[in-house]
C-alpha cells in the first residue's frame, strides 16, 4: 500500500508539472478599437517589449502576451485619444518580467509612449512621435514630423527619420542613418554615429565619441567635453559650423572647394592643424593659447572651433 | 492792428525786460542726472564689445538666482579658484564667472535637497564616472577662464557643462533606487 501511495504521489506531481507553464504564462491579448475621431494614441508599459507599427487601416489593434503579474490591459478610447496601458499592481512591479505587445495603429495619428524598462520598436509613423523609456533600447524606422526618442539607460537606433528629430540617451549609443530635416543628438556616456542628410545638426556629447557624415549642412553645432569628434561634411553656401570641446579632439573634413571663414582657437594647450591652406597657427605671446584664422574661396560660410585643451584639425 | 513801433521804442522795451529768465523750477538736478547717465552710457558703449554677451549671460543667471535664492541654502564653495594675478582681471568679468559658479552650485544643491540628498554610491560606476568627468571639465574651463575671462566660447562651454550635470541629476536621481531599472554597462 505504501508503494501504491508513493506511485500515486509521483503521478500527481508529474501531472501537475504540465500545468505550471499555463499558470505562469501571461494572459494573451488580441483586441481592436476603431480609430474614428481619434488623433492620439498613448501607450504605457512597465517592462518587456513593445512593437508599434503604423498602417493605413482605421483601427488600432493590440496583440501579444501580458506579463503574468499584469492585472489587466487597459485599452479604451477617452475623448480623442486611445489609451493602452498594461496595469501591474505596485507590489508586483519588481517581479514583473515584461509584456510583449505588437500594436498597429493608423500611421497619421500622434503617438506617445512611456515605459520604465521596455525595449521599443517603431515603424511607419508619420505624425508626431514621443518615446520615453528609462531603461530600454529604442529602434525606430520611417518616422516623420516631430520625433522625440529618449532613453536614460539604453541605445537608440534610427533609420530614415525625417522632420524635427530629437534623440537623446544618458548611457547608451545613438546610431542614426538617412535622417533628414533638423537633427538633435545628445548623449552623456556613449557614442554618436550618424550618416545624415539633415541640413541642421546639433550634437552634444560628454564623454563619448562623435562620428558624423553629413551630406548638406546649413548649420552644424557640436559641443563635447572629453570625447573626440570626427565629422565629414559638405558645407553649403552661407553655412555655419560651430564646435566647442573641453579636452576632446575635433576633426572636420570638408568638401574640396569649401569656401569659408575659419576661426580656430585653443585656449590652454591643444594643437591646431590646417590641411586646407598653408596658414599656420599663431601662438599667444603670453600663455598657452593659440589661434588660427584664415579663409578659403570667397568665404561665404563660417567655421568656428573652440577648445580648451583638445586638438583641432580642419581638412 | 499793426502799430508801427520805432526802433528806439523797441530798444527801450528790451531794456525794461529782466536780464535773466528763471525757470519755474530748479532744473540743475535733472541736468546733473542726465550728465551722469551719459557718462555711464559712454562707458557701457566702450565695453559693449566685450560685455554685451556677458551681460546677457549674467541677466539670465540673475533671473535663475532670483528664482532659487528664496528656497536654497547658501552654498559653500569649497574649491576656491587660484588666481595667478588678480590685478589682471577686471572685477565685473570675474564677478560674472563667480555668479555662474554660485548659481550652478545653488541649483545643484536645490536639486539634491529636493531628492532627499541621495547617496551617490547607489548609482552605477559608469554614471558616477560621468559626474566626475563633468566636474573635471568645469574645473578645466574655469582655470582657462582665469587667463581669458572675456572668452564667450569658454563661458558658453562652462554653461554647457554645468547644464549637463544638472540635467544628469534630474534624469538619474528619481530612479536611483528603482529596482525595475537595469543599468546598461557601456
Amino acid at each position: 500500500m505504501n508503494n501504491v501511495n508513493k506511485y500515486i504521489m509521483a503521478a500527481l506531481i508529474c501531472a501537475s508539472l504540465f500545468f505550471i507553464p499555463v499558470t505562469m504564462a501571461g494572459k494573451k491579448v488580441d483586441e481592436t478599437i476603431k480609430s474614428e475621431g481619434v488623433n492620439t494614441v498613448t501607450i504605457e508599459n512597465l517592462s518587456g517589449k513593445v512593437i508599434i507599427v503604423g498602417w493605413e487601416k482605421e483601427w488600432v489593434t493590440v496583440k501579444g502576451e501580458l506579463d503574468d503579474k499584469a492585472k489587466q490591459l487597459v485599452f479604451e478610447q477617452v475623448g480623442h485619444s486611445i489609451n493602452i496601458k498594461v496595469d501591474i499592481p505596485k507590489n508586483d512591479r519588481r517581479r514583473a518580467k515584461g509584456s510583449i505587445l505588437t500594436i498597429h495603429m493608423p500611421a497619421d495619428l500622434r503617438m506617445n509612449f512611456e515605459s520604465i524598462s521596455s525595449d521599443v520598436e517603431l515603424e511607419n509613423l508619420t505624425n508626431n512621435v514621443s518615446v520615453k523609456t528609462i531603461s530600454g533600447d529604442i529602434n525606430a524606422k520611417n518616422l516623420a514630423e516631430h520625433i522625440e526618442l529618449s532613453s536614460v539607460s539604453g541605445s537608440i537606433k534610427a533609420k530614415s527619420l525625417q522632420g524635427k528629430i530629437n534623440l537623446s540617451t544618458v548611457s547608451g549609443d545613438i546610431k542614426d542613418e538617412n535622417s533628414l530635416g533638423r537633427l538633435q543628438l545628445k548623449v552623456v556616456s556613449g557614442d554618436i554615429t550618424s550618416k545624415s542628410d539633415a541640413s541642421e545638426v546639433f550634437v552634444n556629447n560628454v564623454s563619448g565619441n562623435i562620428k558624423l557624415q553629413l551630406t548638406k549642412v546649413d548649420e552644424l553645432n557640436i559641443s563635447e567635453v572629453s570625447g573626440d569628434a570626427k565629422v565629414s561634411l559638405f558645407l553649403q553656401r552661407n553655412g555655419i559650423v560651430k564646435a566647442s570641446s573641453v579636452s576632446g579632439a575635433v576633426t572636420l573634413d570638408f568638401q574640396d572647394d569649401v569656401a569659408a571663414d575659419f576661426r580656430l582657437k585653443a585656449n590652454a594647450g591643444g594643437d591646431l592643424t590646417n590641411r586646407l591652406t598653408a596658414q599656420e597657427a599663431e601662438k599667444a605671446k603670453y600663455g598657452p593659447s593659440e589661434k588660427l584664422y584664415f579663409q578659403t574661396g570667397n568665404a561665404n560660410s563660417s567655421v568656428s572651433v573652440n577648445t580648451v585643451s583638445g586638438d583641432i584639425t580642419v581638412k | 492792428m499793426n502799430k508801427h513801433i520805432s526802433d528806439n521804442t523797441l530798444l527801450s522795451y528790451v531794456d525794461k525786460l529782466p536780464k535773466e529768465m528763471e525757470p519755474q523750477r530748479d532744473l540743475w538736478q535733472g541736468i546733473e542726472h542726465a550728465i551722469q547717465d551719459k557718462k555711464q552710457q559712454n562707458t557701457f558703449v566702450n565695453k559693449q564689445r566685450y560685455f554685451v554677451p556677458a551681460a546677457w549671460a549674467a541677466s539670465l543667471i540673475a533671473a535663475v538666482l532670483v528664482g532659487w535664492v528664496t528656497f536654497s541654502p547658501t552654498p559653500q564653495i569649497t574649491e576656491p579658484l587660484v588666481v595667478s594675478n588678480e590685478n589682471v582681471l577686471p572685477s565685473n568679468a570675474k564677478q560674472l564667472i563667480e555668479t555662474m559658479q554660485v548659481s550652478f552650485q545653488q541649483q545643484k544643491q536645490a536639486l539634491l535637497v529636493s531628492y532627499g540628498q541621495p547617496d551617490m554610491s547607489h548609482l552605477s560606476a559608469n554614471m558616477q564616472a560621468q559626474f566626475e568627468v563633468l566636474a573635471q571639465a568645469r574645473k578645466t574651463i574655469e582655470k582657462a577662464l582665469l587667463n581669458d575671462e572675456n572668452n564667450i566660447d569658454l563661458l558658453n562651454l562652462l554653461r554647457f557643462t554645468q547644464q549637463q550635470e544638472l540635467n544628469l541629476l534630474q534624469q538619474l536621481y528619481p530612479y536611483m533606487n528603482d529596482q525595475n531599472i537595469q543599468w546598461q554597462t557601456i
